[in-house]
């Protein structure tokens, strides 16, 4: 119900050009005479943003019975005026969440294909970026239909499209035309209004992605040295600090390896620093530095190898609770991310 | 006596004399850039050339993209990703040239394009024309209509035979590029 209740007192206030005060003013006298005619029922007409100050969200029902007051109290004629309000809204609502799906899907593990740092859409990702379902003879019409042009340039291997064995796979200007063809092509209207919005916001979706997946590398180092640095020259495991009488070297290691979850690897929770030896060993372990690591390995090998990595027993029950500790923490912050 | 404007002769522009030179050439065996020399010998000089200008460009490419305005070709979606994507400058004449040759048409100018790197017409480095380069028609060819002309081609262009490698990568693009519809 209060989901129905989107609708903020100022909002409302500047789509009808009434003060603020005004507003609350025909909600007191809605709650005061009980006039069938006049009414605002919670949950339905509005929602209480806060109870104590009596400050109201309202449903578009609820804001539509306060314009219907206003133009039939001052003579204004508000409803041409709230109806154009209340549809850009949800336009822009409906952009916002279309938005969000578009990099949803940009983002997906495996939509992209990275060929000479060039990004190539996967055509199952493509088809639903184009809202074709499992369209794909359509995809694939558009596309035969921008190779066979006579007007415009056919469409180029490498430039607008690769191919991943029978699989064509589309770059952003490869999007772009077939987008545009489909904008000429398709029969429904509300098809080709959503090309049309595909491709506005792929851009900015791919671009990002391109260029996160240039600058990572850099983001993972600096992610790194600022970890060792935080770390103040200590193992986070064994508690050893490097030292003149001590020349360990360290490792920014990660809790959840890169390969596998290459979203984290710059995540400050998902690094630990730790002995370069003790790194070493648990890497080979757990079957070689090719294999994964998650926080559930981590733990195992501590518990595994206690007895070593903590020889001292008072202090190094101490440094294995604040290892045991850290490690919760990656559970808590991480994980859920992994 | 001045001659009167109805029996002044009109000299052709160079995208004419391109195009006689080709038809000569064809019929008779001539070699093209032979006779464009002895054209511009002629002229006195190289021919001007007849590009489009900044304007006639974007009304072209506003046309093709379905806009009724410049200002609304600069809002379009399909636009903006594409031009976003080959990280184009709008503000110089070459971005507009080439988004109006894969947007719209071959221009004039570029038809009958005569030169090392030309080939039935086709400046196959500025411009990508696979159909006219192969001589084919896209709603009639099959792949191996494609491949045949290719093989054709490459009689003369492969290295072995004495042509260009570069010539003969972008060739091989062109026919990689068309069988893609096919498969």
């Amino acid at each position: 119900m209060t989901e129905k209740c989107t609708i903020r007192d100022n909002e409302l206030s500047q789509a009808l050009e009434v003060s603020l005060q005004r507003i609350y003013d025909i909600c007191d006298f809605f709650d005061q005479v009980h006039d069938d005619k006049w009414e605002l029922t919670e949950g339905e007409h509005f929602s209480w943003a806060n109870q104590s100050l009596k400050q109201r969200r309202f449903s578009p029902e609820g804001a539509y019975e306060i314009c219907k007051y206003i133009n039939e109290n001052e003579g204004r004629q508000l409803f041409r005026r709230f109806r154009r309000w209340l549809s850009g809204r949800d336009e822009k609502l409906k952009q916002l969440l279309v938005e969000k799906k578009f990099i949803e899907v940009v983002k997906s593990k495996d939509a992209l294909i990275f060929v000479n740092d060039h990004a190539y859409m996967r055509p199952r990702y493509t088809r639903q970026l184009l809202g074709l379902g499992n369209r794909q003879d359509v995809l694939n019409k558009a596309f035969q239909g921008e190779i066979r042009a006579t007007e415009a340039e056919p469409l180029q291997l490498e430039k607008h499209f690769i191919k991943d064995g029978d699989a064509i796979c589309l770059s952003g200007m490869g999007i772009a035309r077939v987008s545009a063809n489909l904008g000429t092509t398709l029969t429904n209207h509300h098809r080709r209004a959503w090309c049309e919005l595909v491709s506005q916001r792929v851009t900015t979706a791919l671009q990002d992605v391109v260029e996160d997946r240039k600058n990572r590398p850099i983001l993972i180092e600096q992610a790194k040295e600022k970890a060792k640095r935080a770390a103040k020259q200590t193992c986070q495991i064994t508690g050893e600090k490097r030292g003149p009488a001590n020349p360990i070297n360290l490792a920014a290691h990660h809790v959840y390896d890169c390969q596998n979850y290459p979203h984290l690897a710059d995540h400050p929770y998902n690094l630990i620093v730790i002995k370069e030896s003790v790194h070493k060993d648990f890497h080979q372990w757990l079957g070689g530095n090719g294999r994964g690591c998650t926080v559930d390995d981590l733990e195992r090998y501590i518990d595994t190898f206690s007895a070593s990595l903590f020889p001292d027993s008072s202090i190094g029950r101490r440094h294995m609770g604040n290892a045991l500790k850290r490690i919760e923490r990656v559970r808590q912050m991480v994980r859920p991310l992994a | 006596m001045a001659k009167s404007k109805s029996t002044r002769i009109k000299r052709p522009n160079f995208n004419a004399v391109r195009g006689r030179v080709r038809e000569l050439a064809s019929a008779h065996g001539y070699d093209e850039q032979v006779l464009l020399s002895l054209a511009e010998f002629v002229n006195g000089g190289a021919f001007k050339q007849a590009e489009l200008s900044l304007p006639e460009l974007k009304a072209g490419v506003t046309q093709a993209l379905g806009c009724k305005s410049y200002d609304e070709l600069k809002k379009n979606a399909t636009f903006k990703l594409y031009v976003a994507d080959a990280k184009l400058k709008l503000n110089n004449k070459a971005a507009w040239q080439q988004i109006y040759r894969e947007w719209v048409e071959l221009p004039e100018s570029e038809r009958d394009a005569i030169g090392e790197d030309c080939i039935n017409g086709i400046d196959i480095f500025r411009n990508f024309r696979p159909w006219e380069v192969f001589q084919l028609d896209p709603n009639k060819a099959t792949a191996d209509d494609i491949k045949g002309s290719f093989r054709q081609l490459s009689l003369q262009h492969h290295p072995d035979q004495g042509g260009d490698g570069k010539v003969f990568n972008r060739l091989k693009l062109m026919r990689d590029s068309l069988l893609a519809a096919y498969s």
